[in-house]
């Protein structure tokens, strides 16, 4: 709690550190200062501010410090305690997450599509309060087949003609009418042909020109095969209550078909599909996602890491332009030294193709310097101190 | 690039305000390699009678030089983008 006198001390306090300290830091020190019950003097703004000062600089890292290192074992032994507690975890609802080690192993190693991709989508105003106007839109988004909705099909090949059984159950579910199928099979070019319906659940599609019956076959695949509604890739929509919204979860993942469905506030979808957050929304985005999933996956095993460390990973992961995976060498492309690099696998060939080309070892890394026993270039070996002894 | 096109107000005065002191590493360096010297006999550039004689160690020696800013050493900062920096001792 502040008085009005006092809050306009603090924020001139607060603008003198402005070069100094960084602006959540201090939008932080603002905004708990405010919300403290005791109304505060000059002399205890003063003392807080000061202790924030000294705060802030106790916990800068000194140049020279090891911090890669310092991140790969603050992940790394945590690491270790989770591997022998999950592999998969069936998590929301009905949808199977990959969580623990196998998913971290998937974010670092950036692969193209995550195990189980999944997305919330959150909704605009008018629908995210209402179940059946997110139920209706979930509908929209799954990717459904003709095969989906189908109980049997049988083949005439007297008549040529192929027998669609609808699964009346399914229908429902999918929220798709026959008419709905039959407009989408119109769509395909598979011959000549008249639909006929014997009853409510059955569909006869007689063909007039097909002289074959591999052909037969063909087009009833391809019948099947044929989409009603959706978007590609989400397998299954789940609506969810979360707070007081309602939000859509998908099994499988679509940033860029999302885009421009109504009722969808697209600033709001999450995915876990690192490769399409970089693609749609740039590599910023993908930094942050990368940040934000192993803090998740840490988090949900109840491991307490630094987030320093998680954003060290990201930033190194992303900091070319575009996602790098940090696999069994290191940093892909990373590792330049040729002695580095023959320490670690198949040394002869390694040497005899650095010699073959000529490269220039420069002596920089960690690894190199050790082999030729010289000092390495961190912390105080790092520090080149010059004598001038004349001056005196 | 020059640094202020990319450096923003908040890393620009980070990078000024470590010219005018030393990294955690630096200190350690510094005190150490005079601290051999004395060690192996090189006379102190200052006067150690007033100093606590008990705990007095060729290490406290190089400690206190280098807080009184005697030591003629310049030290030699090379950053990642090439740039190279001399930092001496007696102006810190």
């Amino acid at each position: 709690m502040l008085s009005e006198e006092m809050e306009k001390y603090l924020e001139e306090r607060i603008s003198q550190l402005r070069d100094q300290i960084p602006d959540t830091a201090l939008q932080k020190l603002k905004d708990s200062a405010k919300g403290y019950p005791v109304e505060l003097t000059k002399e205890e703004i003063d003392k807080i501010v000061e202790l924030v000062v000294e705060d802030y600089k106790n916990s800068l890292i000194n140049p020279g410090e090891a911090i890669g290192i310092v991140a790969a074992q603050s992940i790394g032994e945590p690491g270790t305690q989770m591997t022998l507690r999950t592999f998969h975890y069936a998590g929301v609802r009905e949808l199977n997450v990959t969580l623990g080690l196998p998913r971290l192993i998937e974010i670092v190693d950036a692969r193209k599509v995550p195990s189980t991709p999944m997305m919330t989508i959150y909704l605009e105003d008018e629908y995210k309060g209402s179940k059946e106007k997110a139920t209706e839109i979930a509908r929209k988004l799954e990717y459904t087949k003709v095969e989906n909705v189908v109980d049997y099909t049988n083949i005439d090949m007297a008549s040529m003609s192929i027998e669609i059984h609808f699964d009346g159950d399914m229908l429902r579910d999918k929220g798709v009418s026959i008419d709905d199928v039959e407009k989408a099979i119109k769509k395909l070019k598979i011959g000549e042909y008249t639909i006929d319906k014997p009853d409510e659940l059955t569909l006869v599609i007689t063909f007039s020109n097909l002289d074959n019956i591999t052909t037969l076959f063909k087009a009833r695949e391809r019948i099947l095969s044929t989409k009603i509604k959706g978007v590609k890739g989400i397998k299954r929509a789940i609506v969810k209550k979360s707070g007081d919204e309602y939000v859509i979860i998908t099994d499988g993942s679509n940033l860029e078909g999302i885009i421009g469905i109504k009722g969808i506030d697209f600033k709001r979808v999450e995915t876990n599909s690192l490769h399409e957050v970089e693609s749609v929304l740039g590599i910023e985005a993908a930094r942050e996602l990368i940040s934000r999933e192993i803090k998740k996956v840490l988090d949900d095993q109840g491991l307490d890491v630094d987030v320093r460390h998680i954003e060290l990973v990201s930033e190194i992961m992303t900091r070319t332009g575009e996602v790098r995976q940090i696999g069994r060498h290191g940093v892909t492309g990373e590792k330049t030294s040729v002695l580095a690099r023959a320490a670690f696998e198949v040394t002869v060939k390694h040497l005899l193709d650095a010699s073959a080309r000529g490269d220039v070892e420069e002596f920089k890394g960690v690894v190199e310097n050790i082999i030729i026993g010289q000092p390495i270039k961190l912390g105080t070996g790092m520090v080149e101190l010059l004598m001038t002894p004349t001056s005196r | 690039m020059s640094d202020s096109e990319y450096l923003t107000p908040l890393n620009k005065t980070f990078a000024e305000s470590w010219k005018t002191r030393l990294t955690l590493y630096e200190r350690a360096r510094v005190i150490s390699a005079r601290a051999l010297q004395l060690a192996m006999g090189a006379p102190p550039l200052i006067d150690i009678s007033g100093m606590d004689q008990k705990s007095l160690t060729s290490i406290a020696i190089a400690q206190e030089e280098l807080r009184r800013k005697v030591l003629p050493i310049t030290i030699r900062r090379r950053y990642p983008n090439g740039k190279v920096e001399l930092v001496s001792l007696r102006n810190l």
